[in-house]
């Protein structure tokens, strides 16, 4: 998939969408994604085995991950170029909610 | 340049992968694959120690995972979605591999192919042997006409039968790589597994089992489930379910609060399980068609504890829920619709020449209405579905 359809198909992403992403700081196996994300969100969100790998699956299917074996043969998770570019994409998108944010927060209170 | 063919190189890639570690260190470094011609072409140079992995990839082009790259792979033929790496590093230095799944998807789709094959053949030679067989019981001859067209015939004969047994040769010797391939994996996560906590030994019961039959739950999976979580909590202890999935047996013991999920894959890749094991949950029933995957988990938690859930978002459930459906409405449309003119032919003749319904006549009416049943009830579980996470939502 090009990288304008996958920005299209992923940008506003879901919190699980998002969390899953971000952990891949450094390749990581499918129950060490859930357990970083809990520890990353404090404990607020722990994602379910069948969400994770149907995240996983998708994300595969289109390229923004990549996968490849250690030496018990267990599938580790990568992000690739294109999963970088999405998740800088949507980065800029959550900055923006957030200075935003705190500019008008006041006005509220 | 050197060449050479290898017919069926990629049913057993592991021999491949050998023989290509081999013609390395005989100084015949690989350059090139030309899959349609099933060569290899060798460059030659200084011998070398080099492991090979051959890689199916569906998705990514030849581009390869960076913790690969770092660790000394590097492409040394591609062609298509194949792709054969080479590493100069020593075994123990080599910590990653490229995974085999896309090999073992792949080879078991085509062998599925040829499955199909050789049921038509088959299918198509026993028609004839028939005929002959009839003929021959009729008039206890079979007269042979000459035909300057005989030649065809047994050329066609021929390559029936090369047909059906390069496709048995296909079918076994890949059933038996894939074998290897996912108990190469099996190893070697048991290897490593030392550190690890054992998975816990279902005990054998005292008493005896407490024996129900599930005929159909495919179709509604969410009911399975509460009727499994229902029973737990009476203390009726899920201990394991019958090779098929139809029975179920259970020991009488202490209520536990304990969480069901049944759910269908279309592909069963090993990382699912490991996804699902490592996150603490326990198979406990796995259908051992290939095509046809019905996985059921199962997990313990504490009273007053949140129940686990193994979808924690819907868009991934109902996906996956309406892919089933969808899928076995696809199945039974066909049979749906054969039911309906068998059933009609056989109401037309009981109105029209008044012959006498008999059991046989009413079954394929029995047959339409059961397998509707089905399919109605697959998207009444996809719609109890949507209705469960709408609420879940607002």
């Amino acid at each position: 998939m090009n990288a304008d359809k996958v920005m299209k198909k992923y940008i506003p992403m879901t919190e699980t969408a998002y969390y899953i992403l971000l952990s891949l700081t450094e390749p990581r196996h499918g129950y060490g994604i859930v357990k970083h994300v809990e520890e990353i969100s404090g404990g607020r969100l722990r994602l379910g085995s069948g969400t994770v790998y149907g995240t996983l699956t998708k994300m595969q299917k289109d390229g923004v991950i990549t996968v490849f074996a250690d030496e018990e043969r267990k599938t580790l998770y990568e992000i690739t170029d294109l999963g970088k570019q999405l998740i800088l994409a949507e980065i800029g998108r959550l900055k923006e909610l957030h200075q935003n944010a705190v500019k008008y927060e006041g006005d509220f209170l | 340049m050197k060449k050479a063919m290898k017919l069926f190189w990629s049913y057993d890639v592991e021999k491949t992968e050998n023989w290509l570690k081999d013609m390395a260190s005989q100084g015949y470094i690989l350059k090139k694959l030309k899959r349609a011609s099933r060569t290899f072409y060798f460059e030659q140079a200084t011998p070398q120690n080099l492991s090979y992995r051959i890689s199916f990839e569906r998705n990514q082009g030849p581009v390869l995972a960076s913790s690969l790259t770092e660790n000394g792979w590097k492409i040394a033929a591609a062609s298509g979605k194949w792709q054969i790496l080479k590493n100069s590093y020593s075994e123990k230095d080599i910590k990653t591999a490229p995974v085999r799944q896309g090999i073992i998807t792949h080879n078991r789709n085509v062998s599925f192919v040829f499955f199909g094959l050789l049921f038509y053949l088959l299918g198509v030679l026993l028609a004839n042997v028939s005929t002959l067989a009839s003929s021959w019981f009729q008039d206890g001859t079979i007269s042979v006409e000459p035909s300057p067209l005989w030649a065809i015939t047994y050329l066609f004969l021929a390559l029936t039968f090369g047909a059906i047994g390069l496709a048995s040769y296909s079918i076994v010797k890949i059933k038996k790589s894939n074998q290897a391939m996912l108990q190469e994996k099996a190893t070697a996560a048991a290897a490593k597994q030392k550190h690890h906590q054992p998975t816990p030994k279902i005990p054998q019961p005292s008493g005896d089992f407490v024996k129900k039959v599930k005929l159909g739950w495919m179709y509604a999976p969410d009911r399975l489930e509460s009727w499994l979580e229902k029973m737990e909590q009476q203390g009726y202890q899920l201990h394991h379910v019958g090779t098929i999935g139809t029975v179920f047996y259970f020991v009488k013991g202490e209520p536990r609060c304990m969480s069901y999920h049944a759910e269908y894959m279309s592909t069963v890749e090993s990382s699912y399980f490991s996804i699902y094991e490592d996150a603490g949950w326990l198979k406990i029933f796995e259908s051992w068609s290939a095509m046809e995957k019905w996985v059921i988990w199962s997990r313990e938690y504490r009273e007053g504890e949140e129940k686990p859930r193994i979808y924690t978002e819907g868009s991934s459930h109902l996906k996956r829920a309406r892919r089933m459906a969808s899928l076995y409405t696809i199945l039974f449309l066909p049979m749906l619709f054969i039911y309906a003119l068998n059933a009609n032919r056989e109401f037309q003749e009981f109105m029209h020449e008044g012959t006498t319904l008999s059991l046989f006549g009413v079954l394929p009416a029995i047959a339409f209405v059961l397998f509707l049943s089905f399919i109605y009830r697959m998207w009444a579980y996809y719609i109890r579905l949507r209705k469960h996470y709408s609420v879940l939502n607002s």
